[in-house]
């Protein structure tokens, strides 16, 4: 990594994938909880 | 249920689409994963519940407002710097190299908070100088210089620890 520019730098960081978050609990029309995903 | 402006499909993708992004903003906000994943489910809850006002043009920017206040609502006192839960990963790495995940989570901590929040929001949010400016209600000029000060703080970091790795 030393030596890298600043192009090359966020590059790097973007290869970083930010981790998803579990599926939205919603309420379905019964009344559960339900899956948006 | 009224949803002025959106319908539920169209959040779906919204989700779909960018709720990393979200949670990373919302996690490195709070330094806590499980308090950053309730505000973005907040946010979205509140979105399918109440729809959005039918001026908004720029949903995306939009969304990271709404969890921003969120976040700060919840929140109350501000801290310039937070503990991070080692254990709780922020990201997929590239090539699985989870030292250097855990190198990135550290060195973002201890980023000034306007600092942390600008890189994230332009380098995984993906959003322009223009957008972050008006999520944290600065100019686009001071979004710009505070990216660029987060991005030199973080090379040096990362570079310096990575040198060191690379003699020991």
């Amino acid at each position: 990594m030393p030596g890298l520019d600043d192009d090359q730098f966020e590059r790097y960081l973007k290869g970083f994938r930010p981790i998803a978050p579990p599926s939205l609990p919603i309420k379905s029309s019964g009344g559960h909880l339900g899956d948006l995903s | 249920m009224q949803r002025p402006g959106i319908q539920a499909s169209e959040i779906e993708h919204l989700y779909r689409h960018h709720g990393a992004a979200l949670l990373l903003f919302a996690v490195a906000m709070t330094g806590d994963r499980s308090r950053a994943q309730d505000a973005v489910h907040q946010v979205f809850l509140k979105l399918l519940e109440n729809g959005t006002q039918s001026q908004v043009v720029d949903m995306k920017a939009y969304l990271f407002r709404c969890l921003r206040n969120a976040v700060l609502n919840e929140t109350k006192v501000f801290q310039r710097s937070m503990s991070l839960e080692e254990d709780s990963a922020w990201f997929n790495p590239p090539e699985r190299d989870y030292s250097a995940e855990l190198n990135l989570r550290r060195e973002l901590s201890v980023l000034p908070i306007d600092q942390r929040e600008t890189v994230v929001l332009h380098t995984w949010g993906e959003l322009t100088f223009s957008q972050v400016a008006e999520i944290l209600e600065i100019s686009a000029n001071t979004a710009a210089s505070r990216y660029r000060y987060a991005l030199a703080k973080l090379r040096e970091a990362m570079c310096a620890k990575e040198g060191s790795h690379a003699r020991s």
